[in-house]
């Protein structure tokens, strides 16, 4: 039994006066097995961004399903959601979405300090991450503070301290520089290799080459897949760089 | 190019910039408004001839200039917080290859716009109202007087020329902050990240001490005379304290409960408590203003109402009968023949003038200050003791003109006290000891002082005299107060009452200085000075409730942009959509009814020391002050509620909106 599973996904979007239909998603329909590396690639516009969000509840479907460990996420009542997202789901963003309000620390606290956990636990279950992604320096520091990968850390502290089913990455590395993104894509790998589910949407070559499979996805299907199996990240490079010339170049036939 | 594209520029971002711009329109024509009425109601009640008008038209034109510095400084925020948020979209003009030239061309057509709608809209409202209010004040005045209609040219020609000299200061600082910002920096210069206050203790602390200094002495000032020197510094050092409390006072008591880990870590007081901190960092100075606005227009109007709805009462307290003649008595042996001749010379100018005097009463009055200290009065004395100013009577007299008459004995004495002071049962007056009963509604009241002692007989009253004149170098001063009615519409009462301020001739009449009032004349005298200031203080509540408003809108609009990009976060981390609703509200409430909650600990501070300068302005009963603080608080919470829920309306919409 796959832990994340998406059936027949479709997307329309309305526009406002009720004129023209966009159609985001066709048909998308694909398995995330427990404890796999999954990342997600297509060109703006492709549907990578709503699919995110239906994964994330964010948004509903037209039609489809997304099951998440046994729980369909269409049959979670509005009042729960939150509170579901919060418990199962992690987010990492582009624009790392910490609060300039809070330090460090306590924005890895708020899932937390929401699911109204006491404040010895938190420190108990936030430190030991802090250490492991090198951030437990810069705990008291403040979002304007740090750098953009400190923050893009912070923000990965902030998925994973509710241990949560799957992580969902939406351009982790989008507005990093290149020693950053390096050492973002290294700590998922580390957390992948610990057991965590992650979900990723990409732009980036090289950080799809990092993951255990790479889904493509052009006008809202999925359109092929790679895995990685024993190859290693350059010669994963190599391979997702070829599928794209095929999918930009050569439409269906390159299949 | 065109050369309608300027003015058309200008007219789409207005229109873009609406929740900006309208209330910034209303704001100026209001202000344009107010002005032109007061400056036109000036002119009309010159026009109108109305008794004692000079004294009307320089209240009201006082009280122009200060409104007019008001409203410029009313604009100037507006204004300045319209062009703060405005900055990016500059920004954005300038990376499109808009020079900055243009921008201010652009600026230029805006604030000509701007302008000319508020004239418009002002000074149409103006006309429409200023009638009105001329009767208003005619009916506040109670002076007849002819309703006059002119449109004074004059006073439109002053307001334009007052605003307009307004609107280009504006649009030249304007242009200066334009001028002296580069295209990447207004681009991005609301995105500037925030540090997090510090606290600082010291000026917290001497926040408190100031307000407490403050309180200390509006609540501890003992005679109307303190009342008035201590009021100013009272109003500053609290005004001070304010301004400090929320600056650094706020921020250290937030980091305090961010200290307290298991207040802190609870879902609602996470959120709350350090969204406060930066919002009070943002707007402690701004909250601060509305505490202080507000207290000053409660207490202008609830002072303003009391005086007016007091006054009445304190002038009937003054005169048992229409009309009164008072004059002073000289030497002690012959007193009480002085009266009689006095009385003797009055009748027979009454004659002359043939002004009847009817239910005449002739009261012998002693007014002295005295120092009390726990129910010991005494003339000399000093130390802690307070002073308070007495009028003495004989039980004689008084009974002439109470309801109830009264039946000392020796050894007894009764103590009027209109403020409801209530005084032991022993006391004594320069070491002689009284059983005394306090009456706390009497029916006379000798205007200037505080209490009035009845003794039993005439001679406690001389007796009292002389011991105060063995101690003042012989110093004696006996009045004698005759009072009397007279028919309606005696042809000469005017010039009876006049001839009575002269020629008196002391060895003939018993008087030497003598001086007459009448009722109706004191009246007027009231409704001129009382209705101006009550008429004025309605303006000048106008006023500062614009201003308060406008504070108000403007931070729930900065406050809803900034919490936009917050919330938006923290419903992607997992906060629900009442959870979001409901910290917003904590924030909001706690942040917009603060000023309010402090405005009105200051107003009960207050109220001690306020209530003795009412006194002293003629205002008796303290009662009279408290209902109407009571009432005029009541209201303005209402008003602040009402526009606590529109303006959280725009914020909402701001807050919820979608990218």
């Amino acid at each position: 039994m796959p832990l994340l599973t998406v059936n027949h996904l479709k997307k329309i979007y309305t526009t406002r006066f009720g004129g023209n239909q966009v159609q985001a998603l066709s048909d998308v329909t694909f398995s995330v097995e427990e404890g796999e590396y999954v990342a997600i690639m297509g060109e703006s516009g492709s549907g990578k961004t709503t699919l995110l969000n239906i994964l994330a509840s964010l948004d509903q479907p037209t039609s489809g399903s997304v099951i998440l460990n046994n729980v369909e996420l269409g049959s979670i009542p509005d009042r729960q959601l939150s509170a579901f997202r919060r418990e199962n789901l992690g987010f990492v963003f582009q624009d790392f979405n910490l609060l300039d309000t809070f330090s460090l620390y306590d924005n890895i606290a708020l899932p937390l300090v929401l699911s109204r956990r006491t404040p010895k636990e938190i420190q108990r279950r936030l430190l030991p991450l802090a250490q492991m992604l090198g951030i437990d320096a810069l705990l008291k520091k403040y979002p304007y503070e740090v750098s953009g990968g400190q923050k893009q850390r912070a923000a990965v502290a902030r998925a994973l301290i509710t241990d949560p089913q799957i992580v969902l990455a939406d351009e982790p590395t989008g507005a990093l520089d290149s020693k950053s993104t390096d050492s973002l894509l290294r700590i998922f790998e580390e957390i992948n290799r610990m057991g965590q589910t992650i979900f990723m949407v990409t732009h980036s070559l090289k950080a799809a080459s990092h993951a255990n499979r790479v889904l493509f996805i052009k006008d809202g299907v999925v359109f092929h897949q790679l895995y990685k199996g024993a190859a290693s990240n350059e010669e994963m490079y190599q391979h997702i760089s070829d599928a794209l010339t095929v999918l930009a170049t050569g439409g269906k036939n390159g299949e | 190019m065109n050369k309608f594209f300027y003015p058309k520029l200008a007219i789409t971002s207005m229109r873009k910039n609406k929740t900006m711009y309208f209330p910034y329109l209303i704001a100026s024509a209001l202000c344009i408004a107010i002005y032109y009425i007061m400056d036109s109601v000036r002119l009309m009640v010159i026009a109108s001839g109305m008794e004692g008008r000079e004294n009307v038209y320089h209240m009201l034109a006082q009280f122009n200039i200060v409104s007019g510095i008001v409203s410029l400084v009313i604009l100037f925020y507006v204004n300045s917080f319209v062009i703060k948020r405005r900055k990016r979209e500059f920004g954005l003009y300038a990376i499109l290859g808009m020079e900055k030239r243009h921008i201010s061309l652009m600026l230029c057509w805006e604030v000509l716009l701007l302008s000319l709608l508020s004239f418009a809209a002002g000074i149409a409202c103006g006309i429409l109202f200023s009638q009105l209010m001329f009767l208003l004040l005619l009916q506040i005045l109670h002076i007849p007087a002819e309703l006059t209609f002119i449109l004074p040219v004059d006073s439109i020609g002053k307001t334009v020329v007052w605003f307009v000299i307004g609107f280009i200061i504006l649009l030249i600082f304007d242009i200066i902050s334009i001028w002296r910002t580069n295209a990447i920096q207004l681009l991005y210069s609301a995105k500037a990240g925030e540090r997090e206050p510090k606290a600082r203790w010291a000026l917290a602390l001497m926040g408190l001490l100031a307000l407490g200094g403050g309180y200390y002495l509006a609540l501890t000032a003992q005679t109307k005379a303190d009342a008035i020197t201590i009021f100013f510094p009272a109003v500053l050092l609290v005004a001070v304290g304010t301004y400090l409390l929320f600056i650094s006072g706020s921020i250290v008591f937030l980091k305090l409960l961010k200290k307290n880990q298991r207040f802190y870590y609870k879902p609602s007081n996470f959120i709350t408590v350090s969204g406060m901190l930066y919002r009070m960092k943002q707007n402690a100075v701004g909250l601060a203003s509305i505490c202080l606005l507000s207290t000053a227009v409660l207490v202008t109007l609830s002072s303003c109402l009391s005086l007016f709805c007091g006054g009445e009462d304190s002038i009937r307290l003054q005169f048992p009968r229409e009309a009164m003649i008072s004059c002073y008595l000289e030497e002690e042996e012959k007193q009480e023949q002085d009266a009689d001749r006095f009385v003797t010379a009055l009748e027979k100018q009454s004659e002359q003038y043939d002004v009847p005097m009817l239910n005449a009463v002739g009261l012998t009055t002693v007014n002295h200050s005295f120092h009390y200290q726990n129910g010991e009065f005494s003339t000399s004395g000093g130390g802690d003791s307070k002073t308070v100013y007495v009028s003495c009577y004989a039980q004689e007299d008084y009974n002439k003109i109470a309801s109830t008459p009264l039946s000392l004995r020796p050894g007894q004495m009764t103590i009027l006290s209109p403020s409801r002071e209530r005084f032991p049962e022993e006391i004594s007056i320069n070491g002689t000891s009284y059983r005394t009963q306090t009456i706390t509604d009497p029916e006379i009241t000798e205007p200037g002082t505080d209490i009035c002692f009845i003794f039993p007989t005439v001679d406690d009253l001389w007796e009292l005299t002389n011991r105060i004149a063995a101690e003042f170098n012989d110093y004696r001063l006996v009045t004698y107060q005759y009072f009397f009615d007279v028919p309606e519409d005696v042809p000469h009462m005017e010039q009876f009452m006049e001839s009575l301020w002269s020629h008196w001739d002391s060895e003939e009449d018993g008087a030497a200085l003598c001086y007459s009032r009448t009722k109706a004349d004191e009246q007027n005298r009231f409704y001129r000075i009382y209705g101006s200031l009550f008429f004025i203080g309605i303006f000048f509540v106008t006023v500062f409730l614009t201003a308060t408003v406008l504070i108000i809108y403007y931070k729930q609009v900065t406050e809803g942009y900034d919490d936009h990009d917050r919330f938006q976060i923290m419903q992607k981390v997992g906060l629900s959509d009442r959870e979001v609703k409901r910290a917003i509200q904590k924030q909001i409430l706690t942040v917009f009814f603060l000023p309010l909650v402090t405005a009105v600990i200051h107003v009960f501070a207050a109220l001690p020391i306020l209530s003795k300068i009412l006194m002293s302005l003629g205002l008796l009963d303290p009662f009279v002050f408290i209902l109407c603080t009571l009432a005029t608080i009541s209201v303005f919470a209402v008003f602040y509620f009402i526009v606590y829920q529109l303006t959280a309306k725009t914020y909402y919409r701001i807050v919820k909106a979608k990218e």
